[in-house]
C-alpha cells in the first residue's frame, strides 16, 4: 500500500518499492537504479557477484509501470553504475528496457555515476521541471519544490533498517531503487543539514510507514 | 606471554589447545564448559608438565551453568568423554585455496587436485566437486554466464592464472577462514590515542553520554566518526561492560543428558544452596524437565506472551527449533515477535499465547518447515555471509578501505536473496546449506529429542516467569521474527512517533 503525500497542492504516491507515482501527471519517478553494478565490480578485477541485479531491478520497475500505468518516466540519475556499464548490459536486459520505454515519455537525468549521454533511447537531461517540481540527481540548497535522489537514505523502525523517502515542505529525496545498493542513515549529517526540522522519513516495504526523520 | 611477564591472560576459546606454557598456575573457566573434552583440555593448560597436577576454578555464570559444571565434573570423574566425528572439508575453504594458489603463480588443475586429496578432510572430494569450485572461483559459476570477459581466473596453456595480477594483493589481504565480528577502533577525542577495539554490535547499543570500560579506564561515548568510536575520559561509576562474543559451542548430548539426570534427584546436597533452592522452587511452581517428556511453559510477562521449550538439545538445535516453531506460530496467527535460544531452552515471545502445542512439535511438519524456511532464515544468511567471505565472493571490510559517507557496501543478505531467486542451485547455496546443517542447524538433535519424548509434550500455563525461565531473559543474541506481529508493532510505533511529534 502506498503512502499519499500532499506536496505543493499535488498528491504524490510513495510506493512500497521506493518509486514515486504522481497520478495527475501519470508519472513514475525512480532514482539510483545502478544497473550493471555487478558487471562493473567484475570488470575492475573484484568479486564476481551474482549477475542478476539488473534483472531484479527491471522486474521491480516493470511491476510498478504495470501497476501505475505511468506514461511519463523520470530516472533521477545513477541509473547505470558507470557509463561502461551501459555497454556491458546483457542483450536481454537491453531489450527489456527498450520494451519498458516503448510508448512512454522517458527521461534519464544524469547522475554522478552516469555523467554523460548514453546509447539508449529517451531524453537526457541534467534536470527537468514539471511545475511545481524540479527533478534532479543531487539536492541543491534553497529549493522550493525539488525531487532528488543520490543519497540512498535509509532509516530504522522497530529494529529494522529500510530504504526511505525523506520529505519536508521544500524537497523530497527518493531512496535507491536498484537492488544492489547500500544506504546512508537518515541521521547522517549530510541529510540532517539538508532537511528541515519537521521532515518525515517514509519507510519502504510492504507497509509504507511515515515517522519523524531520525536525527 | 611466553616470557611469563603477564600476571594473567583473559581469552576466549583461542588458547584451549596447542599452547605449551609451563608456568600457568591456575585456569579460571568462566561460564559452562559445554563439552567434557574441552573442559579437560582447558584445565590441562595449568601446570602443563607431566608430573604436576593441573588446577582450575570453574565459575558458572548462572544457575543452569552451575548444574552443567557439576555434570561436567561428574563426567570427568567417570572418565566419559564426548566428541563429534569430524566432517568432510568445507568447500568454501577450497575455493579460497584456489585464489591463494593463483596469487603464488599459475597452476595446473589436475596436479592441484592430486595434492588436495592428500589432505585428510578432502580425501573423499570428487573431481566433479573440485571442478565446480574451480569454476566458481574463475567465472562465478552462475547459470547466467555473465562474466566471460571478466573471469577472475583464466586458463592459458593449460594453467590457471589471475586475469588481473593486481588482484593478488587484495586476495592475500582477505585470506583466512575465521570470520571476525566487525570491530570499531576506540580513541580519545582530540588526543587520537587509540584505546582498543569494540565489537560493532556493542557500539550500536551506545548513545552519547554512555560510559564503558576499555583498556582499564572508564570512558564516555561521544560519537562515531569515520568508523572510529570517539570517547573522552570520565571518572564515572557503573560503566557498561563491552561484550565480546567468542565462539559459541553447543552443550554436548552427553552433558545435556547428565544435567537432566541431576534434575531428577530428590534433593541436591552437592549443589550450592542457591541452586538447590532454585531447582526446588521450580519443582513447586511448575516442574523440572525430565528425559522422557518435553516440558513447555507459557506465561505473560512485560506485555508479551512467552513460551519456553526445555529441549536440552544444545544451542544450535534449540535455535533451529525456535525458527521452526515460530514459523508454525506465524501460520497459526499467533504473531511471534522473536526468540532466544540457549543450550537448554528456547524462549519465544509474541502477541498471543500458545494453547495447543502438539501441532507445533510434529516431526513431519518440522521437517517440511526445515525445507521451506531453510532458505529464508537468519541462520542461513549468517552462514552464507561466512561462506561468501571465505570463498572470496565478497571482501571483508578492511580498515583504511572503508568508505565514509555514502556506503558503497550492501548486505550479503541481498546477495543471498538474489541468488536464491535467480540461481537456486548455485554452488555457494549448496555449501551454505551443507555448512548450516552441520553447524548452526543441527537438526539431528531435534529428531533425537522428539523421538525420545514421543507424544509426551507437557504444556504448563503459569501466571508469571518461572525460576527456570528467568535466566533466559538475560541472554544476548535475540532473533527477531519478521512477520505479522512485527508489522503490527511497527504501525503502532510509527503512529506513536507521529503523535508525539504533533504531526498527525
Amino acid at each position: 500500500m502506498h503512502h499519499a503525500l500532499f506536496h505543493h497542492g499535488e498528491t504524490l504516491h510513495l510506493l512500497p518499492s521506493g518509486g514515486l507515482h504522481w497520478p495527475a501527471r501519470k508519472l513514475l519517478c525512480v532514482s539510483d537504479l545502478h544497473l550493471g553494478k555487478s558487471e562493473r565490480l567484475a570488470r575492475r578485477g573484484g568479486a564476481l557477484l551474482p549477475p542478476y541485479e539488473t534483472q531484479a531491478t527491471l522486474e521491480k520497475l516493470d511491476r510498478d509501470l504495470e501497476a501505475t500505468k505511468a506514461e511519463i518516466v523520470i530516472c533521477l540519475g545513477d541509473s547505470f553504475d558507470d557509463l561502461a556499464a551501459v555497454d556491458g548490459l546483457e542483450n536481454s536486459a537491453r531489450l527489456w528496457l527498450a520494451r519498458l520505454m516503448a510508448g512512454r515519455d522517458w527521461t534519464w537525468i544524469t547522475g554522478n555515476h552516469d555523467p554523460g549521454p548514453i546509447e539508449i533511447g529517451g531524453t537526457h537531461r541534467a534536470e527537468v521541471t514539471l511545475m511545481p517540481f524540479t527533478f534532479r540527481h543531487i539536492a541543491m540548497p534553497d529549493q522550493k519544490a525539488e525531487v532528488s535522489g543520490h543519497y540512498h537514505p535509509k532509516a530504522r523502525l522497530a529494529g529494522q533498517s529500510k530504504p526511505c523517502f525523506l520529505a519536508d515542505a521544500a524537497r523530497l529525496i527518493l531512496p535507491a531503487y536498484g537492488v544492489y545498493t547500500g544506504g546512508l542513515r537518515a541521521h547522517d549529517a549530510a541529510l540532517t543539514a539538508l532537511m528541515a526540522k519537521d521532515a518525515l522519513a517514509i519507510l519502504t516495504g510492504p507497509r509504507v510507514l511515515a515517522i519523524p526523520m531520525p536525527r | 606471554m611466553t616470557a611469563g611477564a603477564l600476571r594473567a591472560v583473559v581469552c576466549t576459546g583461542s588458547l584451549d589447545l596447542g599452547i605449551d606454557w609451563g608456568d600457568v598456575d591456575l585456569v579460571i573457566q568462566v561460564g559452562a564448559p559445554k563439552n567434557v573434552k574441552r573442559l579437560v583440555q582447558r584445565i590441562g593448560r595449568a601446570n602443563h608438565r607431566y608430573n604436576a597436577p593441573s588446577k582450575a576454578l570453574l565459575v558458572p555464570a548462572n544457575r543452569f551453568e552451575v548444574v552443567e559444571c557439576q555434570a561436567a565434573l561428574d563426567a570427568v570423574r567417570a572418565h566419559t568423554l564426548d566428541g563429534e566425528p569430524r566432517g568432510p572439508g568445507p568447500r568454501d575453504v577450497l575455493c579460497q585455496h584456489f585464489l591463494a594458489t593463483a596469487c603464488a603463480g599459475p597452476f595446473d588443475a589436475d596436479q592441484l587436485y592430486g595434492e588436495v586429496i592428500t589432505a585428510g578432510p578432502y580425501a573423499l572430494l570428487t573431481k566433479a566437486e573440485f571442478d565446480a569450485c574451480l569454476d566458481f572461483v574463475a567465472t562465478g559459476g552462475y547459470a547466467l554466464k555473465a562474466y566471460d570477459r571478466w573471469q577472475r581466473l583464466k586458463l592459458t596453456n593449460g594453467r590457471w592464472h589471475l586475469r588481473d595480477p593486481r588482484a593478488a594483493a587484495l586476495i592475500r589481504q582477505n585470506l583466512g577462514t575465521i570470520i571476525d565480528i566487525e570491530t570499531l577502533k576506540v580513541r580519545l577525542r582530540n588526543h587520537g590515542a587509540p584505546l582498543g577495539e569494540i565489537e560493532e554490535s556493542f557500539a550500536a547499543t551506545l548513545t552519547p553520554g554512555d560510559t564503558f570500560l576499555i583498556g582499564g579506564q572508564v570512558v564516555r561515548y561521544e560519537g562515531l566518526r569515520d568508523m572510529t568510536v570517539e570517547v573522552s575520559r570520565t571518572p564515572g561509576r557503573d560503566p557498561k561492560v563491552a561484550v565480546f562474543n567468542g565462539t559459541k559451542f553447543a552443550t554436548s548430548t552427553l552433558l545435556a543428558d547428565r544435567i537432566l539426570d541431576i534434575f531428577q534427584a530428590e534433593a541436591w546436597p552437592d549443589l550450592p544452596a542457591h541452586t538447590a533452592w532454585w531447582l526446588s522452587r521450580q519443582r513447586e511452581v511448575s516442574r523440572l524437565p525430565d528425559p522422557h517428556s518435553l516440558l513447555l511453559e507459557s506465561f505473560p510477562h512485560d506485555g508479551r506472551e512467552h513460551l519456553v521449550v526445555y529441549g536440552f538439545a544444545g544451542r544450535n538445535a534449540q535455535q533451529t527449533l525456535g525458527l521452526l516453531v515460530t514459523k508454525q506460530m506465524e501460520s497459526q496467527g499467533l504473531a511471534p515477535l522473536g526468540f532466544v535460544a540457549t543450550d537448554y531452552a528456547t524462549l519465544i515471545w509474541g502477541l498471543d499465547p500458545v494453547t495447543d502445542p502438539a501441532p507445533l512439535f510434529d516431526l513431519e511438519t518440522l521437517r517440511e518447515g526445515l525445507e521451506t524456511w531453510l532458505s529464508g532464515n537468519a541462520v542461513m544468511k549468517r552462514t552464507f555471509r561466512a561462506t561468501a567471505i571465505i570463498s572470496g565472493l565478497i571482501e571483508r571490510s578492511h580498515q583504511g578501505r572503508r568508505k565514509t559517507g555514502r556506503q558503497a557496501t550492501f548486505s550479503t543478505d541481498i546477495l543471498y536473496d538474489t541468488l536464491r531467486r535467480y540461481d537456486p542451485d548455485h554452488l555457494l547455496l549448496q555449501i551454505t546449506r551443507e555448512e548450516a546443517m552441520r553447524g548452526l542447524i543441527d537438526f539431528s538433535r531435534i529428531e533425537a529429542l522428539l523421538a525420545r519424548v514421543g507424544p509426551r509434550i507437557d504444556l504448563h500455563r503459569l501466571p508469571r516467569v518461572t525460576p527456570l525461565a528467568a535466566p533466559l531473559f538475560f541472554e544476548p543474541r535475540r532473533i527477531p521474527v519478521q512477520g505479522e506481529g512485527r508489522d503490527r508493532l511497527a504501525s503502532a510505533q510509527a503512529q506513536a512517533l507521529m503523535e508525539a511529534a504533533g504531526l498527525t
